[in-house]
């Protein structure tokens, strides 16, 4: 068979007056863009999945937006977050009309399966581990089943995983290359849509099978940037102590997204800064204790709160930036939560911040609780699951509150003064560094 | 024979490139050639005023793109 795996990209704000600052200020939306141009490590699974005798093509929705003629396969298999997810149904929808075999997967289709069934001739919801190469079986025998659920555990533990197919991203201008290195997350905050929705368990690949896709990588790439794709990298000391090392031969330059304990071992920092790593993003959520109380099911951040500024001081000291992760419209906030904001970054120093607004993805316990209060602003929004649109009431403010808060701090936050103040302080923390490295060979 | 000063900054790019000193001309866009992001560009500024015990302004720390541009701004810098 021959089959075209189609990558879903390019999530735009909806909200006229972000977008427009979002041209003016571009800082804050750089993290998006950076996601938005990200390949789609799941697709490249599924076609290491796919048996040698079919064909397969690797395409980025961008790529075929505007042509008329929609490239032919036999089978599409369509891949989306929440906020693309319309577009992937009206691409599905052209493919099936001109009767080609559709097949949608990904985080959104596994949290709405029904909504998803119905542009789809198959699904598959959860991991593509375990069921891709059976409903490719099950089609060319004429029996493809409407529905197949996935792997939801176990990734690691059934054999060597697989090597994602890294070649098919050749003669692309990715700017970054995804590896994931673990699934799931031992935190349950109640607004996530990411790999919790995958697997109940937190799990992490062992470092050989990891090693083995940076050596495939750096094969096929020239200097590649890499992005760990985690929701939660380094959450156990003895695994990052055994990690790290390995990943220093490589020489690399990394990014990756874990949690505040990352700075408990005082050890790690350093590990990280000398093993490639220019940027942890952190979750961090809010300065504000009350507003974090509640939202992950053990209060964990709540109880890290305390901890905030000298884990952040730690990581940014040993040269690993941090890119503060931070949520507006909790429960708890107020109007006055986004001056608070902007003076805990300020003390923090924080060389990075991205601020986004809650958002009720569909499937989470987010979604369920605000919907049981009637406080969703439409019964679907999925293209505005951006995370800088607003689609819900807030507790202790408006919405226009909430937005026009949002807009001032993104202009506070991604002034030009601000971002240089940032980049001194770290060429600063550079230097320091640099100076006390041993001395080069000349 | 080589410029010293070019020599010198040859390597400090390198160190942050991670690459070969000699892996670049003097005229590359290093943001291409090297793949060097704004993270990057900072390493190498960092590198540059420890090296040549120069204070870069801040508003140009973005704004040397390739060696030839480093290499000016040092001679023009006393």
């Amino acid at each position: 068979m021959n089959i075209g795996l189609i990558a879903m990209s390019g999530v735009r704000v909806k909200t006229e007056e972000l977008a427009k600052l979002g041209v003016t200020l571009p800082g804050f939306v750089n993290r998006g863009k950076v996601i938005a141009s990200l390949p789609s490590l799941g697709l490249l699974i599924v076609a290491a999945l796919t048996p040698e005798e079919h064909e397969i093509t690797y395409i980025e929705v961008a790529d075929i937006r505007e042509v008329k003629e929609l490239p032919e396969f036999d089978l599409v298999g369509l891949s989306s977050f929440t906020a693309q997810i319309d577009e992937a149904y009206e691409l599905a929808d052209r493919y099936r009309s001109r009767g080609t075999t559709v097949v949608i997967g990904g985080t959104h289709t596994t949290l709405c399966p029904d909504e998803a069934q119905k542009h789809a001739d198959a699904i598959v919801c959860g991991g593509a581990e375990d069921v891709w190469p059976q409903l490719l079986r099950d089609l060319e025998q004429g029996r493809m089943q409407r529905r197949y659920r996935g792997a939801n555990r176990g990734f690691y533990t059934k054999g060597e995983p697989a090597m994602p197919r890294f070649e098919l991203l050749q003669g692309r201008p990715y700017n970054r290359i995804t590896i994931q290195t673990s699934r799931g997350c031992p935190l349950d905050c109640d607004f996530c849509a990411a790999s919790k929705i995958f697997t109940p368990m937190f799990e992490q690949k062992p470092v050989a099978a990891i090693e083995k896709e940076l050596e495939r990588v750096t094969e096929l790439f020239d200097r590649p940037f890499i992005e760990f794709a985690d929701d939660n990298t380094f959450v156990s000391r003895a695994w990052s102590r055994q990690f790290l090392p390995v990943l220093t031969r490589f020489g690399l330059r990394w990014f990756t997204e874990t949690d505040i304990r990352v700075a408990d071992d005082p050890d790690i920092p350093k590990m990280l800064y000398d093993s490639g790593c220019y940027q942890v993003l952190i979750g961090l959520e809010s300065p504000r204790e009350s507003s974090l109380d509640g939202i992950e099911r053990n209060n964990w951040k709540a109880k890290r709160r305390g901890q905030y500024l000298s884990s952040i001081d730690r990581l940014q000291s040993a040269g690993v930036t941090v890119n503060g992760c931070m949520i507006v419209g909790l429960d708890s906030d107020t109007p006055d939560i986004f001056t608070e904001i902007r003076d805990f970054v300020r003390e923090a120093g924080l060389m990075e911040v991205q601020i986004t607004c809650l958002t009720p993805f569909p499937g989470t316990r987010l979604y369920d609780r605000l919907k049981a209060e009637r406080r969703l602003l439409q019964e679907r929004f999925w293209d505005r699951c951006t995370l800088f649109d607003v689609n819900f009431r807030p507790k202790n403010m408006t919405v226009d509150e909430l937005e026009a808060g949002m807009r001032w701090l993104f202009t506070e936050l991604y002034t030009e003064d601000m971002m240089r103040d940032r980049r001194r302080r770290y060429v600063e923390i550079i230097k320091t560094l640099e100076g006390s490295a041993p001395a080069e060979e000349s | 024979m080589a410029d010293p000063k070019e020599a010198r900054l040859r390597r400090v790019v390198a160190r942050v490139a991670r690459v070969e000193p000699d892996s670049f001309d003097v005229d590359d866009d290093l943001r291409v050639t090297l793949g060097l992001d704004s993270l990057s560009a900072l390493r190498v500024a960092a590198g540059v005023e420890r090296e040549f015990g120069v204070t870069i302004p801040d508003e140009r720390l973005h704004d040397l793109p390739t060696m030839k541009a480093m290499l000016d701004y040092l001679k023009e810098t006393p």
